[in-house]
């Protein structure tokens, strides 16, 4: 099963993103976020744990996205293990562990200015899960 | 073409009945052999989609740049009449708050700044933060970002970024009223610290143009613009400031539509009523993001200036470097506008889309009354932009409003498989453009090849009576990020 694929969108950038498990959906779904904008070097190591709630499933995709979009823009920092629990349908923790970008040693690409709600979608599957989600970009 | 029906050879009708819920028609103003490519793109859903907001006056109405967006088509516009329960939607405003297009003009000839457009471009592309990461130089504290928010590009003046004159020369005079930072959260503040001054990436850029035709000699010479003559475009908005706040507000007016009785075809359209609680705090945030994009758009236009006068070594005077107008092309306002004989305060979200007043219009600054509101319509970096001045047709039909760009035809991972960095490159040598950009993908993302021809947009705005065109501007040089 691949992680995840781009579809065409005029404007910005669909994704979708497949996981046997919702966990693994949601960090496919943070790897494409980070594939979108770049290819990074850290320059230190840290870890921290964070807890995401939404009102529904896939609003939670939404939130999730958006608090790594936030720790990447406001504070310049990429994660790249995370171990996730979802402690209720609308809510999860993730441990994570990721750095500072050092821009001088990465490969920048976009900008992802938000993740839109815009055919958006988290669903079970035969295979596991697969989840649609658009970036502006 | 179905579903469409010809109303001019400029205007067609997507008829109330093509979608359960539609309020009123959809009205796209575009050219016949544009219209299967808009057929075959997801623009005509949300065109109905909008038709669906509770309040909506006369017409869901999409610009010839229209393309699939999120919620709102790009190219998109709809008034809301807040006494009929019109609604306001963040999405109608999109995430890039008052994202807009600012042009200056010199005393420069083409003549003079062609033999060194390497070293300006380099200039600019050093002075000039740009790109993913790249943050300003200006780091803000709370207390000045809250005085951003509610003075605008006065802000940037008093911190000696440009002259109190440029504010007569931006649309709202640099600053919207009743901007009120009460609601605006930490993370959105965390986010607009280190950004007041940089261009960010994607379609944003910075270009140095030249004039190289004029349609109407008359309103060229009233915006400072003559034949051969250097200008500057710089495309930016309201940066991660911006984003945050409509990210933030999606979430509150997220619950709106069920609260207030309502049901809408996609999430990303989420709206309050303009006269409830919700309602007026995002109207309150989103013209915080307002004005500090106006903001944004001072300093870089200053840094700008700047870097004419380092790398050209010559005078302000000899430069001369003044503003023409500041347009935003993704922002919501409340404007009086005439439905069936009678004057109302509409709630007027433009999308991807240029506010376009005609002559007379109180709005406008004095220069301007006789030729009517300067409109700038970028096309893409390795063809040419347009100046435009506003026509009464367009108040008659289209909430006084017209295109914002050339519009994509070309998906940008389509971009990317077809095309590349080197292509890209030789191409825009061979017409004479030079380009800088931090990001080699984003560049491919932006060539010329996945744009509409403006020209054929632009067109479509004149021979409908929205907006006349007054000259074409030719990129010499392009800072992107």
């Amino acid at each position: 099963m691949k992680p995840f694929e781009f579809f065409e969108h005029t404007a910005d950038i669909g994704v979708r993103a497949y996981g046997k498990t919702r966990e693994e959906l949601f960090i496919n779904a943070a790897r494409a976020l980070y594939e979108v904008q770049g290819r990074f070097d850290l320059a230190d190591r840290r870890m921290i744990k964070v807890e995401v709630s939404a009102d529904s499933a896939d609003e939670l995709l939404v939130r999730w996205l958006s608090e790594l979009l936030y720790r990447f823009n406001a504070e310049g920092v990429c994660f790249t293990h995370f171990r996730l629990q979802f402690t209720d349908p609308h809510k999860l923790v993730a441990q994570m562990e990721g750095g500072a970008v050092d821009l001088s040693r990465s490969e920048v690409s976009e900008e992802v200015k938000a993740v839109t709600y815009h055919q958006l979608s988290v669903q079970q599957t035969a295979d596991g899960w697969t989840a649609t989600v658009i970036f502006d970009v | 073409m179905r579903p469409l029906t010809r109303i001019t050879d400029q205007l067609w009708e997507l008829p109330a009945t093509y979608k359960p819920g539609m309020r009123v028609p959809g009205h796209i103003y575009a050219s016949e052999p544009m219209l299967s490519r808009i057929a075959g793109d997801n623009c005509l859903e949300q065109v109905a989609n909008v038709a669906c907001l509770p309040g909506i006056q006369s017409y869901s109405l999409a610009m010839p740049d229209i393309h699939w967006g999120y919620g709102f088509p790009i190219g998109g516009v709809a008034a809301t009449d807040p006494d009929e329960g019109g609604v306001i939607s963040p999405g109608g405003v999109g995430y890039d708050i008052n994202c807009g297009v600012r042009m200056m003009r010199t005393n420069l000839t083409q003549g003079e700044v062609a033999p060194r457009i390497h070293d300006l471009v380099a200039q600019l592309f050093r002075d000039i933060p740009c790109g993913l990461g790249e943050k300003s130089d200006l780091r803000l504290s709370r207390d000045d970002e809250r005085k951003v928010l509610t003075q605008g590009a006065h802000w940037a003046v008093t911190h000696g970024f440009g002259s109190p004159e440029d504010c007569d020369f931006i649309e709202e005079k640099g600053c919207m009223a009743e901007a009120e930072s009460s609601g605006i959260t930490e993370r959105a503040l965390e986010r607009g610290a280190g950004q007041v001054g940089s261009l960010g990436s994607g379609n944003h850029f910075l270009e140095v143009q030249v004039t190289d035709e004029i349609y109407d000699e008359t309103a060229a010479a009233t915006m400072g613009l003559f034949l051969g003559g250097i200008t500057v475009m710089i495309h930016c908005g309201s940066r991660g400031f911006g984003y945050q706040v409509c990210d933030d507000y999606l979430r509150v007016l997220g619950h709106a539509p069920e609260k207030y009785g309502f049901r809408l075809p996609d999430r990303q359209l989420a709206s309050a009523p303009v006269n409830s609680p919700e309602g007026q705090e995002y109207l309150a945030a989103m013209r915080c993001a307002a004005n500090y994009a106006f903001a944004n758009r001072q300093v870089l236009a200053s840094k700008a200036e700047g870097a004419f006068l380092h790398a050209l070594r010559i005078s302000p005077n000899a430069l001369s470097m003044q503003l023409v107008y500041d347009v935003p092309h993704n922002i919501a306002k409340m404007e009086e506008h005439v439905i069936n004989g009678r004057t109302r305060r509409l709630c007027v979200h433009r999308k991807g889309a240029t506010r376009s007043f005609p002559p007379n219009h109180p709005s406008l600054p004095a220069r301007y009354r006789a030729i009517g509101q300067p409109v700038l319509v970028p096309g893409d970096m390795g063809r040419y932009s347009f100046m435009l001045a506003g026509r009464q047709e367009a108040i008659e039909q289209s909430f006084g409003t017209v295109c914002h760009g050339a519009g994509r035809v070309m998906s940008r991972s389509q971009a990317k498989r077809e095309l590349n960095f080197e292509q890209l490159r030789r191409d825009m040598e061979r017409r004479g453009v030079v380009m800088m950009a931090r990001g080699r993908g984003t560049a491919v993302e932006e060539a010329s090849a996945v744009y509409k021809d403006v020209a054929e947009v632009v067109d479509v705005v004149d021979s409908a009576g929205l907006a006349k065109k007054v000259c074409r501007l030719r990129p010499l040089g392009v800072v992107k990020g």
